[in-house]
């Protein structure tokens, strides 16, 4: 549980532990919303990163040539951009493009910035994570009933199939709707819990292992190569997954747009 | 080095700022709902506390 | 996972939504346009 005495790591889920820094007591009404967290460090620290670190000191004096990394930059921008045209495409693919930007840079910074050791998971909360992208499904199903009305339901039955299993595939088709919602934070928020979990718990272990003998020491490196070779999957998890997100909340949105 | 283009934020995503509105109002109800419950009713971090709220704590 | 049902929901919500709200007006606004503009000026250089 909570342990503020202990310097130890008594459990391997302490990592996604919130502590108050700055606690928010108000009189009235219960704003303790508002208290600084370690959640509201690190949002905090992604913003300055993002903001500061990634677009405000690479502007290379204002050159036409940009610096090496707002060549990153424009690389990110690059593939989002060619990626929202052709998912989304038609006449509105601009108007969303900032949005699904945005939900790109964030993720990325924020899983990369968790891989530092002893930092903080931000995409790792699912309360967080899950109510993401249950806006983002609530904003996709509001825009497509805003635009279409009553026959945004024809989304719901695919092209082509014979009248007698429509019934039935509406209801199919409802489900998988509404489990896009939950299945969009889930998919993020569990890979990044699984993936620090895992590396926490065999780094435990492998840390008990090496400090046995000296033989047990040689041979340690063995398992630890092994972490290493997970860690490097850790990576690719962290900015794949930002890139899934990005991808899917596009994908939703085409269908609430377009209607196949 | 930075000139303010007006993107419209409000014209396109107008929905994702009603659908925040609703989650973040559903989720508060949920956290003050499970906050009275058994298990977390004596939990120290619990606002109540802060507010002046002091119970006697057996259950 | 007691870490994450814990009384932190809506302040991480708060901070979570303010960031991305922040960061959407931020690149909409003003980094997004300044990289369409440096790739329309490198077209209007390159190819007039």
């Amino acid at each position: 549980m909570l342990n503020l005495l202990n310097t130890y790591i008594n459990s391997p889920l302490d990592q996604f532990e919130i502590r108050v820094f700055l606690g928010f007591v108000s009189p009235f009404f219960d704003l303790s919303c508002l208290s600084f967290t370690t959640f509201s460090l690190y949002a905090l620290i992604v913003f300055i990163v993002i903001v500061g670190g990634l677009n405000l000191l690479t502007t290379n004096n204002d050159k036409i040539v940009g610096s090496r990394w707002y060549v990153s930059q424009e690389a990110m921008y690059d593939t989002i951009l060619n990626m929202v045209k052709g998912q989304i495409g038609g006449k509105y693919w601009g108007y969303y493009f900032p949005l699904v930007y945005t939900f790109f840079i964030f993720i990325f910074t924020a899983n990369l910035i968790s891989m530092i050791p002893y930092s903080f998971a931000l995409s790792a909360h699912l309360v967080f994570v899950v109510s993401l992208s249950t806006i983002i499904w609530l904003g996709a199903t509001i825009t497509g009933l805003y635009k279409h009305g009553l026959i945004f339901f024809s989304l719901f039955v695919p092209t082509g199939t014979p009248l007698a299993l429509v019934p039935l595939l509406v209801l199919i088709e409802l489900l998988s709707y509404f489990a896009r919602a939950i299945s969009l934070g889930l998919r993020l928020s569990a890979n990044i819990i699984a993936g620090h979990l895992l590396l926490l718990i065999l780094g435990g272990l492998v840390l008990s292992l090496m400090s046995v003998s000296y033989i047990y020491f040689i041979f340690g490196f063995i398992p630890l190569a092994a972490i290493l070779a997970i860690l490097c999957l850790e990576f690719a998890i962290a900015v794949i997954q930002s890139y899934v997100w990005s991808i899917l909340t596009s994908s939703y949105l085409k269908d609430a747009l377009y209607l196949h | 080095m930075f000139k303010r283009f007006p993107t419209p934020i409000l014209k396109p995503y107008w929905p994702f700022f009603v659908g925040g509105v609703f989650v973040y109002w559903g989720v508060g109800k949920a956290a003050s709902a499970s906050a009275q419950t058994a298990e977390f009713i004596n939990d120290p971090r619990n606002p109540r506390f802060a507010r002046g709220e002091k119970p006697v704590e057996l259950k | 996972m007691p870490q994450l049902v814990p009384f932190y929901f809506l302040n991480q919500l708060t901070y979570g939504f303010l960031l991305i709200t922040v960061l959407l007006v931020l690149f909409s606004q003003f980094f997004l346009p300044r990289i369409l503009r440096l790739y329309v000026s490198r077209l209007f250089i390159s190819k007039l």
